[in-house]
């Protein structure tokens, strides 16, 4: 309507003499196009097409959406029937468009956008209204408590902008914020002022004799408001305060409780479509979103960010380490929470949470992995290495908070990095940059290869070569933790020796030097040994569980294939590729690695003839028997290593034997080795299923393998599930 | 029903519109003319067409598919499937298979060295037959699509080239 009455009033000249008719130079230059010739501005390419809308195309132009006549006539002027139980109608549905557009990852127009009074609020904004009422109806409840709750929602929105502008997610994929061109959202009064309106508004409604549920409801709808206005202290002050989060988790429990018993229904129109007719649109018309039932995101929003929040109490750098493990690795976060985690790690100030300088942080991630003080390494070189360590080290930290399928594709650029890292610090000599870089990379190109398990990147006939590969990779990672081991067991004996040399010097000066050398070596660096010697020790632990699990599951191929139910390639001929390539083009993010060397195909393929039974060996049952005992006993090895690593974790590192960082994490850490070992059981029940059907039935050819995560377990490894082919069902 | 696979015929409008009209019909994404525009217009030896001449419309495409090729990053040269759609009454015909066929054919004489797609990680069909012919799944994209489905992004690797990474071709140009 907007729209019509101001090309309405367009009026270029009455005087049709002064016009000149220009359709004549246009059909001429028609005439000369070729029908295949496209007029468009060079720099518009395919991105810009499938981002294009299309005049009078009902799916691509939303000048056409056909709007109902309530929402055409709806007036915010007015109050409508029942003004507490109509205002807390849509002041619910506000906060629950809010839950839509943050949790469930919905477009700001179909969710809060869609609300007549946000679009109100932020054109009066945008006219140059900064305060109150923003309609005017003569009720309080709609002119000053509903125009606080949308001034709220509308700061909280301001907020998220903010987050998004950082350039942590991406905007369309993790966070959409198309705010229809009504940027207002800097003409929002300060957050004292929003918080002072949100206060009044309580305040009225203790003045209400009212004791309905509405009521009720609508003051829990402010306070919601009100921790969601809180939550930019996070960011501005780094404040590590959690009592709005508290307050926005009971406030939501206690809606939660409500609304089953509340019939909620919003005036006809106060939630349309109509703003993305009415307003500048750049995208395809759509459907507003049907908000969640229940305010169960909010819970979700508050407890992720106290998680997050939980980083400030690092003590050391295995802390974070472990803390960014972890944090968002059993379930994606909420994008907020994903959001502040770097920004809050990573400050304005250029310091790691306020108390490390960039490369302080790195070299203390060296320390304790080495328990020695890191020097620079000798090179001109050193410096600048140093700080392109520390950068694609932070990298690393913020990769951590991606969504699940950027996560992996961080990884996949983070492993040539920390190969070049590798690479350069071999050539200046610096074994302990050395070993702790390799370890870096070598977890990282661990984690890009069973990531893809989770994601459902691989079909079955490609887990053999990705278990062997992460067999091979984690036999590498045994071998350097052994080889650090072993370097801190020699600067432990070294110490302990000079107490005994101590014994047999004679007394004198030497005596006293050494005496003082050993004494300091005890206060302070023997600590550190022991606590590097034992979270050594639980990293090849790990490090063995992973192994073991690559390693059962590339026996469990192994027999699959001896019953020919399976092969590490295509089962169907291929036109236009080979194996090889396909093989090639999987391990493509590998290829360029120095260390360790990607194997050769024929590497792969001899080695899975190593693992397959020929079926005409008269040995073929006793040898399956033997692999059958094997895949076993390694079950029994993971789940034991399992439970100590939680046992460990449980009595917060303190059994003497293993440190595992996990201080921050600890109830995270239980589930994720929870998990891990209710997998390796699946894993092995399956083994049994495998032979005993394979053995029993003598056709094979109706079978196929599907790769199934196990409930509750670990995608990492799934379970290679037998399968009837569905022609045989018939 | 006898289906015969023919290239596009870019100046004829009827059947443009019948392609767009069949592909809108049965693809999640709404495009504009100026994705069809910039497909057919640019890469029109890229697009075949199946029809049904035992039909009552016997020009009329019952399926089609949408290519374009072009270098990818300056150092490979990549195809790419844009579009692919079969009409419902036909499908289970093996024509979709028939169509790529013919379109990976026509890229791979163009000295292409790599195919490229996206697919709804949902829509297994589509998964079963492009993997059918050897495209592996080479990441998992979060939410690319309107529907906000996720989607993967399948590449069927024609020669070496595709095997080694895009910076590494780059450095190796360079030396």
């Amino acid at each position: 309507m907007e729209v019509d009455r101001i090309l309405g009033s367009l009026s270029i000249t009455d005087d049709f003499d002064q016009l000149v008719d220009v359709t004549c130079f246009f059909d001429e230059l028609c005439s000369k196009l070729k029908p295949e010739t496209i007029v468009k501005d060079p720099r518009f390419d395919l991105f810009e097409g499938t981002h294009s809308l299309e005049a009078d195309n009902s799916k691509l132009d939303s000048s056409l959406i056909e709007l109902t006549d309530e929402e055409l006539e709806f007036d915010l002027n007015v109050a409508h029937e029942s003004p507490l139980s109509s205002v807390t109608a849509i002041a619910d549905r506000l906060l629950r468009c809010v839950i839509s557009w943050l949790n469930e990852y919905q477009t700001l127009p179909t969710t809060v956008l869609s609300c007549r009074y946000t679009e109100c609020l932020l054109s009066s904004l945008i006219k140059g209204t900064s305060s109150g009422p923003f309609w005017n109806t003569g009720d309080a409840l709609y002119d000053e408590v509903l125009g606080s709750c949308v001034l709220g929602v509308c700061y909280l929105a301001k907020f998220v902008h903010r987050l998004l502008s950082a350039g942590i997610v991406f905007e369309e994929e993790d966070l959409n914020f198309n705010s229809m061109r009504l940027n207002a959202f800097n003409n929002l009064p300060d957050q004292d002022v929003v918080i002072k309106s949100l206060i009044n508004s309580l305040q009225l409604l203790e003045t209400y004799s009212d004791e309905s549920l509405h009521l009720v409801m609508l003051k829990h709808t402010l306070k919601i408001t009100l921790c969601l206005v809180h939550l930019e202290d996070h960011l501005t002050n780094y404040s590590t305060e959690t009592m709005h989060l508290d307050e926005l988790i009971e406030n939501a429990n206690s809606v939660n409780s409500m609304l089953p018993q509340l019939q909620l229904s919003p005036p006809s129109g106060s939630f349309s479509t109509y703003i993305q007719k009415h307003r500048s649109n750049q995208f395809p018309p759509r459907q507003i979103t049907e908000p969640p039932t229940d305010y169960g995101g909010f819970i979700i929003l508050a407890e992720d960010i106290k998680t997050v929040l939980l980083v400030n109490e690092a003590k050391s750098a295995l802390e974070t380490y472990q803390f960014a493990n972890i944090f968002n690795k059993l379930k994606q976060r909420h994008v907020i929470a994903r959001i502040l985690f770097p920004l809050i790690f990573i400050r304005d100030d250029r310091t790691i949470l306020g108390k490390f300088s960039f490369t302080d942080f790195y070299s203390l991630h060296i320390k304790e992995f080495s328990a020695q003080t890191p020097s620079e390494p000798s090179s001109a070189l050193g410096g600048e290495l140093i700080q392109e360590s520390s950068n694609i080290l932070l990298e690393w930290y913020q990769n951590s908070s991606q969504n699940t399928c950027r996560y992996r594709q961080g990884f996949n650029r983070q492993l040539i990095l920390w190969d070049s890292l590798q690479a350069q610090f071999e050539s200046v000599s610096s074994k302990i940059y050395c070993f702790w870089t390799y370890f870096m990379k070598l977890s990282i190109m661990i984690e890009f290869s069973l990531k893809g398990f989770d994601l459902e990147i691989y079909k079955p006939f490609e887990a053999y070569s990705m278990f062997w590969y992460v067999y091979y990779l984690s036999s590498h990672l045994v071998d350097l933790l052994n080889e650090c081991q072993k370097e801190i067991e020699s600067n432990i004996s070294a110490i302990h020796s000079m107490n005994k040399k101590i014994k047999k010097l004679k007394a004198g000066e030497k005596k006293d030097q050494l005496r003082f050398k050993y004494r300091f070596a005890m206060d302070n660096e023997m600590d550190q040994l022991q606590t590097t010697k034992q979270f050594l020790n639980y990293l090849l632990k790990e490090a063995n569980i992973t192994k073991s699990l690559c390693l059962i599951e590339v026996f469990q191929f192994g027999i699959l294939k001896s019953f020919h139910v399976i092969d590490n390639k295509n089962d169907t001929p291929l036109k236009f590729s080979d194996e090889r390539l396909i093989h090639e083009l999987r391990f493509k993010p590998f290829n360029s690695i120095g260390v360790p060397e990607l194997p050769e195909h024929e590497a792969f393929q001899k080695s899975l003839k190593d693992f397959t039974i020929d079926r005409e060996e008269s040995s073929f049952d006793t040898r399956l028997k033997a692999l059958s005992s094997f895949i076993e006993e390694e079950v029994q090895n993971v789940n034991k290593s399992i439970d100590e690593i939680i046992s460990c974790i449980k009595a917060g590192d303190n059994n003497g034997v293993l440190v595992t960082g996990t201080g921050l994490v600890q109830e995270l850490s239980v589930e994720y080795y929870s998990k891990l070992k209710l997998t390796s059981k699946a894993i092995a029940i399956n083994s049994k299923v495998i032979m005993s059907t394979l053995k029993k039935d003598t056709d094979h050819k109706d079978y196929k393998v599907e790769l199934v995560h196990a409930t509750k377990g670990w995608n990492y490894y799934p379970i290679q599930t037998l399968r009837v082919k569905e022609n045989r069902r018939k | 029903m006898e289906i015969v696979y023919k290239p596009l015929d870019i100046r004829n409008e009827e059947q443009f519109a019948s392609i767009k009209k069949l592909i809108d019909a049965d693809l999640s994404e709404p495009y504009s003319i100026y994705v069809y525009r910039y497909f057919l217009n640019q890469w029109p030896e890229l697009t075949y067409i199946a029809v049904d001449v035992k039909s009552s419309t016997p020009s009329a495409p019952i399926g089609c598919i949408v290519c374009k090729t072009d270098p990818h990053r300056n150092v490979r040269q990549r195809g790419y499937i844009g579009m692919l759609a079969v009409e419902s009454t036909y499908r289970g015909h093996g024509i979709a298979k028939t169509l790529v066929e013919i379109a990976i054919d026509k890229m791979q004489r163009a000295h292409c060295d790599e195919i490229m797609l996206e697919t709804e990680v949902e829509n297994v069909a589509a998964l079963n037959l492009y993997e059918g012919m050897g495209f592996i799944r080479m990441k998992r994209m979060f939410r690319y699509y309107l529907n906000e489905g996720d989607a993967f992004k399948l590449i069927l690797p024609l020669t070496e080239r595709s095997c080694t990474r895009s910076t590494f071709l780059m450095h190796g140009q360079m030396a």
